[in-house]
């Protein structure tokens, strides 16, 4: 199957666009910022994933950035400065909504990690089928020990379904920052490349073929919901962020 | 920690630096019986009440093993209650792993010798083990004596030995796994040449974790979080809530 090399801009927002490239839908974090997630940039994501949810055409999904970060997660600025001691609350379940729906989105998605991804940023690529990444000074770092924050339930549930019990110490109990090859090497990233240009060149063209197997979307969905059981449900589910009652179904 | 009868000490703590050092004493198997359980949480105890942060725990043994597993002479001696000791051991040995699991500060593993069925256990509830490459198994003898696993054993395994191979050689072969074979499994992080070289290794690794002053509670928290169904299975419930979550989706 012929890869149609020719991208076509489709729409701009404040934080993000979106491309199309064939089947295959990009959607880039834009501008040289550290892509911090707060309540309109991840309005923003969440309105760009949803054109491409609706768009029956997409068959499959890239995700990457401009500049030297991939995301360096939640906008704890934005949270102290909007006075408000709900504020941490508020994004949080945004950016649960934003998991929830990549986690349900039925058609295969690939990070491009083209930069610094750090806490939330990590684990929106983590969220992704797919992850490959750009070799240099880019590490992936869950750096939540480091800021003595704790780590919710429901966002642990999307780290350790993509992580093995090994990997998974040396990245939250040890707060390791990973390099493409380390990452590559511990088995969660899927291939890493010298230049950002050739990460998102490799990223569209293993989409495309992705998309080319012309999966029913209700299966694939179903299908990756099963493979990494419970996590949509605990993005969902609104429980207290550090409580594990006993019968929890964790 | 010192009985205060006529036996023998069963196990020592030190503090060496930022790290704690909690040794099974003397020559023999290290057998858990319901008195070195008791000894081993009363250091725990003691180390969980020392409030300096940036700590490590490292666990080691003398002689020629590490631990053997439960004391089954002791539950034999009783005849027809063998079921009823042995439940009695089963329970008193998931305190101290519902222990390990909650404390606040890293743990590690320094594997001297022998280490099968509850000693296994022992080591892998650890976040870290290193064990000696010289001599000495991991043996999960249960199947060979024709004894059923309990509960968190089960859980641990599956936590801790991502490999479903490995996982299956564990328990469904009762392999005897040398420290290189279990290093190349998955099963433990390092093997050293010898018994005093892996405890040294445990010495520098625990030293490096605890200058990373990292908050103990934080530290507990993002350990449960990674393991929760070992957590339920072990009772461990956390009651302390923090900031209340918005429910609002904005």
């Amino acid at each position: 199957m012929e890869q149609q090399k020719k991208r076509t801009h489709l729409h701009q927002w404040n934080s993000c666009r979106l491309d199309r490239c064939g089947s295959v839908y990009i959607l880039t974090l834009t501008g040289e910022g550290d892509h911090r997630f707060n309540p309109s940039s991840l309005d923003d994501i969440l309105a760009a994933l949803t054109v491409v949810e609706r768009s029956p055409e997409a068959g499959a999904l890239v995700t990457t950035n401009e500049g030297r970060y991939f995301s360096n997660g939640l906008d704890l600025k934005w949270v102290q400065n909007s006075g408000s001691l709900s504020s941490l609350g508020v994004i949080r379940n945004k950016f649960e909504g934003l998991l929830s729906f990549m986690m349900k989105l039925g058609i295969p998605t690939i990070a491009a990690v083209c930069g610094h991804a750090a806490a939330g940023g990590f684990m929106l690529a983590l969220a992704h089928d797919y992850r490959f990444m750009k070799n240099g000074r880019a590490v992936l770092y869950m750096s939540e020990l480091d800021h003595g924050m704790n780590m919710p339930r429901s966002l642990m549930s999307v780290i350790r379904s993509k992580l093995l019990p090994a990997s998974l110490r040396e990245v939250v109990l040890k707060a390791r920052k990973f390099t493409a090859p380390e990452a590559f090497e511990y088995g969660f990233v899927d291939g890493f490349y010298d230049d950002s240009a050739k990460t998102v060149e490799v990223s569209i063209g293993e989409a495309a073929k992705l998309a080319s197997s012309k999966w029913k979307r209700e299966s694939y969905a179903n299908l990756r919901a099963g493979a990494f059981p419970g996590v949509i449900e605990e993005l969902e589910a609104q429980r207290d962020p550090y409580v594990w009652p006993k019968g929890s179904k964790l | 920690m010192q009985r205060d009868r006529e036996e023998t000490i069963m196990c020592t703590l030190e503090k060496r630096g930022g790290v704690y050092v909690l040794t099974l004493t003397g020559d023999g198997e290290h057998r858990l019986s319901p008195i070195l359980i008791d000894s081993i949480q009363a250091a725990l105890r003691q180390v969980r009440s020392d409030p300096s942060p940036g700590s490590a725990l490292v666990t080691t043994a003398e002689g020629r093993f590490f631990s053997n597993g439960f004391d089954l002479n002791w539950a034999q001696a009783a005849g027809s209650s063998f079921l009823e000791r042995l439940r009695h051991m089963v329970d008193k040995f998931q305190q101290i792993v519902a222990d390990l699991f909650s404390l606040p500060m890293p743990t590690i593993a320094a594997v001297s010798g022998h280490a099968a069925a509850a000693g296994f256990m022992l080591a892998i509830s650890h976040d870290y083990v290193l064990m000696r490459k010289d001599r000495g198994f991991l043996y999960m003898s249960e199947l060979d004596i024709g004894l059923p696993f309990p509960d968190y054993f089960m859980g641990l395994m599956r936590s801790k030995i991502g490999a479903a191979r490995a996982r299956r050689d564990v328990v469904l072969r009762a392999a005897k796994f040398t420290a290189a074979r279990a290093v190349e499994d998955g099963i433990i992080d390092a093997a050293h040449d010898s018994a005093g070289e892996t405890v040294e290794a445990a010495m520098r690794l625990g030293e490096e974790l605890a200058g990373r002053q990292w908050k103990g509670e934080v530290y507990a928290g993002i350990r449960k979080a990674s393991f929760p169904e070992v957590c339920e299975v072990l009772g461990l419930v956390e009651t302390k809530k923090t900031t209340t979550a918005t429910a609002s989706r904005l």
